[in-house]
């Protein structure tokens, strides 16, 4: 029963979470067409850029969305029948094919303090009063990490940055970043375009 | 001679997570990513509660399109972590992975 409201609020915090910039005032309904533009490639990574479109492209389709490629113009097709159209242009802020890692297993004891209070009760016989004298005595035992083994692996990271912009007026009207690493190169891609192409497809719902 | 048992015991399983993890490592870089798993959760049998081997786990199911464990993984990794960067890396591969 408790893992109702633990579920919603999970959902609801992982739903927030790296929310994409929008113009609340363009209508996403009367698109009718979606172009999108080459992707450069990073740095001096050759075919990266070409390995971004690709996968995008696959998402786009794996979406249902419709693609036609006229004259090396790529565009989503999106059945209305207004004549807006916007253009989808990608930048890559972080191509890594392969970087190493390496976690080193320690084991961590903080340590402790011990303190001994220690209390008597003495009687003055000239005044005829009694005294309470306390001590305390305090120890601390530090504490010592233990390094130990380490696992090492290698993984992918790929940052992207993702603008639409009506081709009419040139207002930017959404925007997202999102970034992803993996094992895996070319799942690394798809995770981290996933993302923004499923965000795409709830603006033009 | 307690202390000596004691002693031998913690070493045999100190070891043992040493010689764990480097199978692992190696299983990694040669792509045995099942391999991989299998060391990793004798490990984690040896109470290695760390999270940065709850995050490998996740990467490896997520490389062998095992999204149920990934999530489980990644979860964990969220719920030992005290690193606010590592942290980030679990929201958003829960993120990702909670996308149907």
């Amino acid at each position: 029963m408790n893992k109702i409201p633990l579920t919603f609020i999970l959902f609801f915090y992982f739903s927030c979470f790296y929310q994409p910039a929008i113009n609340k005032n363009y209508n996403f309904k009367n698109v009718n067409s979606i172009e999108v533009l080459p992707i450069d490639d990073f740095k001096n990574i050759i075919g990266s850029g070409n390995m971004i479109e690709t996968s995008l492209d696959y998402n786009f389709l794996k979406y249902n969305f419709e693609l036609s490629d006229k004259k090396n113009k790529k565009s989503i097709l999106i059945d209305n029948f207004s004549e807006q159209t916007l253009l989808l242009s990608c930048v890559i802020t972080n191509y890594t094919e392969s970087e190493s890692l390496i976690i080193p297993y320690r084991d961590e004891n903080r340590g402790y303090t011990e303190t001994t209070v220690n209390q008597s009760r003495e009687e003055d016989e000239e005044s005829n009063k009694r005294q309470f004298l306390a001590s305390s005595t305090t120890k601390t035992y530090a504490g010592d990490i233990v390094q130990g083994s380490r696992i090492e692996y290698s993984q992918s990271r790929i940052s992207l940055i993702f603008t639409l912009k009506d081709k009419v007026s040139g207002k930017i009207v959404w925007s997202k970043s999102s970034w992803y690493n993996g094992l895996d190169l070319q799942k690394t891609i798809n995770m981290c375009l996933k993302e923004s192409v499923n965000e795409i497809k709830k603006i033009l719902k | 001679m307690k202390k000596i048992i004691l002693l031998i015991i913690i070493s045999f399983t100190y070891c043992q997570t040493n010689d764990l993890f480097l199978k692992a490592s190696l299983a990694l870089k040669s792509g045995h990513y099942n391999d991989a798993l299998k060391h990793i959760s004798d490990s984690k049998k040896q109470k290695v509660m760390n999270p940065e081997i709850y995050k490998i786990e996740g990467l490896i199911y997520e490389a062998i399109n095992d999204r149920v464990n990934a999530i489980i993984a990644w979860k964990n990794c969220l719920k030992f972590s005290n690193d606010k960067k590592l942290k980030e890396e679990c929201k958003i591969h829960l993120n990702n992975l909670s996308i149907e």
